[in-house]
């Protein structure tokens, strides 16, 4: 049997692979095995850009620089190995004293002083001047601590001794200074990451918020898709009979052209706007119905119930036309008399009902027969949610029962 | 002269056809109408006209399905609001096939078919 290996699509090197059989040898050729090398060193090479080189550099020269004088300093500390050693427990506590003081200037100054200042380079400013204030606020009780304690004196005493130590008579005039500097330099890092943090999360509620109108959008255009179009064959099959009734009737002629033109109003209006009132959806109903009434004759009698105080509630445009459609297509129009169509729309707790029945033949099991069903149901999925029903009864009182929440629409805005 | 039965689910296209029809009294006479196919195919039997106006979607019985269960054949025109039964129709040997609604001009060539 002679097994085909499938080329790897998901691995980059698909393009430049050649297909094996498995029965042959399976060590690759040596080229093939050179150019995977390549590309593997030239994926690698782009992710490094200079950038991050440099930092990389920077950060981890710094990072084990720092590290290791913490580990001598911290050894020393635990096990003097000197007089000097236990007096650099000052040191210690110093060191302490300034971390603890930089970090109180910079929470101060980004909780309180931040916001008044617009410029950046005044913010990075007046931050040292205040770090800077604070440092010495700091020293002064540094100082306070060497004049108060006689037993830790000592310690202090070298600390003093230690800051103001002169190296060369040419050099730097005190390195007590250069200890001011990294502390500033600190809080300027820190604070520079801080910014960047903000920045970002504008930037991801800018996205976010970016994201929400675009999820906005789509629902309006699946709406708008889903918006139903006046069938043409209804249109087809009205201008019919109008044609007939002209001569034999004028005025109910006139009558079912007046419907037709309510009727197309209604679908080639304002289509920014997806939803109306029921009053507004049953005067669709109403020109509908009344058209087919024509077409029909006695075949067809129809009612609308509306319980009262429901009229200017908000629901989707087209709700409830189409459905009504589907009961002349599929039920009134395969029976020859006493056909009935009776749409009810009442409240149940918190949730408005639609019930539209008709006696033609019961609803197929599957439903096939472009019952346009689904493209409702999706309507209402976009809109409410699981929040809304749709139901099919097919007993004795055939109809199709809609249910949805009375609140939602009047507190969206789509 | 055809002894003629109009058949439509629909009172307003009979009406129209009628008037329509009313044009060529010399060729066609209207001995009665049928508004679905079962009443058609009782019609049909008991009368045996010579041509008939048929409609296609009617509710019991479809056109086509009454035309299978006649056992006496008349002369057929089709008059459907629907164009995609045109290669039926004409398996169907009929006279014609007329799209609803009817134009005035061409009910008179169909007329000038039947009377060939």
């Amino acid at each position: 049997m002679n097994l085909e290996k499938a080329p790897d699509v998901s691995s980059r090197t698909a393009t430049n692979n050649v297909v094996i059989p498995a029965t042959e040898n399976t060590r690759p050729y040596r080229r093939e095995r050179n150019s995977r090398f390549r590309t593997g060193f030239k994926n690698a090479i782009n992710r490094l850009n200079p950038q991050f080189v440099l930092y990389t550099f920077l950060f981890a020269l710094f990072l084990i620089y720092g590290l290791n004088s913490i580990l001598y300093f911290s050894l020393e500390l635990l096990n003097p190995t000197s007089l000097e050693a236990e007096q650099n427990k000052a040191v210690f506590l110093a060191n302490l004293t300034t971390g603890f003081s930089c970090f109180v200037s910079l929470i101060i100054f980004i909780l309180f002083i931040e916001r008044f200042l617009s410029k950046n380079w005044s913010k990075y400013t007046i931050l040292i001047v205040f770090t800077y204030c604070m440092l010495m606020l700091i020293r002064l009780f540094q100082k306070a601590f060497y004049l108060i304690e006689n037993d830790g004196g000592k310690y202090w005493a070298h600390y003093w001794k230690i800051m103001s130590v002169e190296y060369n008579a040419s050099s730097i005039s005190s390195h007590g200074t250069l200890y001011l500097v990294i502390p500033m330099i600190a809080v300027c890092v820190i604070f520079y990451n801080w910014q960047r943090s903000k920045d970002l999360d504008r930037k991801i509620s800018e996205q976010e918020y970016q994201l929400l109108n675009l999820e906005k959008l789509k629902t309006k255009a699946q709406l708008n898709a889903l918006e139903a179009r006046i069938n043409p064959h209804f249109l087809y099959n009205s201008l019919n009979s109008i044609t007939g009734l002209i001569h034999d009737n004028p005025d109910k002629a006139e009558e079912m052209t007046i419907q037709l033109s309510k009727l197309f109003r209604a679908t080639t209006g304002r289509s920014d706007q997806s939803f109306h009132s029921i009053a507004e959806e049953l005067d669709i109903v109403k020109s509908y119905l009344s058209i087919e009434q024509m077409r029909f004759g006695d075949r067809l009698k129809y009612s609308i119930h509306l319980e009262s105080g429901l009229e200017n509630i908000k629901i989707p445009r087209f709700l409830l036309q189409p459905i009504v459609e589907n009961a002349i297509k599929h039920g009134i129009s395969k029976i020859t008399e006493h056909g009935i169509i009776e749409v009810r729309i009442t409240k149940e707790n918190d949730l408005i009902v639609f019930q539209i029945h008709d006696n033609g033949p019961a609803f197929k099991e599957d439903l096939s027969g472009g019952y346009g069903l689904r493209s409702i149901s999706d309507k209402l999925q976009l809109i409410y949610g699981n929040q809304a029903t749709l139901q099919i009864e097919n007993n004795d009182y055939k109809s199709i029962i809609i249910k949805v929440p009375m609140e939602t629409l009047d507190k969206m805005s789509v | 002269m055809f002894k003629t039965i109009l058949i439509d689910d629909e009172p307003l296209a009979i009406s129209r056809l009628k008037r329509l029809l009313s044009h060529y009294s010399a060729v066609i006479s209207i001995i009665d109408e049928a508004h679905n196919g079962q009443e058609g195919l009782e019609k049909i039997e008991a009368q045996k006209p010579d041509l008939i106006f048929l409609d296609i979607e009617m509710p019991l019985m479809t056109g086509f399905e009454m035309l299978a269960n006649l056992s006496y054949m008349p002369k057929v025109i089709f008059s459907t609001a629907y164009d995609q039964y045109a290669i039926r129709a004409f398996e169907e040997n009929s006279v014609d096939y007329l799209l609803k609604p009817i134009e005035a001009e061409r009910l008179e060539k169909t007329i000038e078919k039947l009377k060939k």
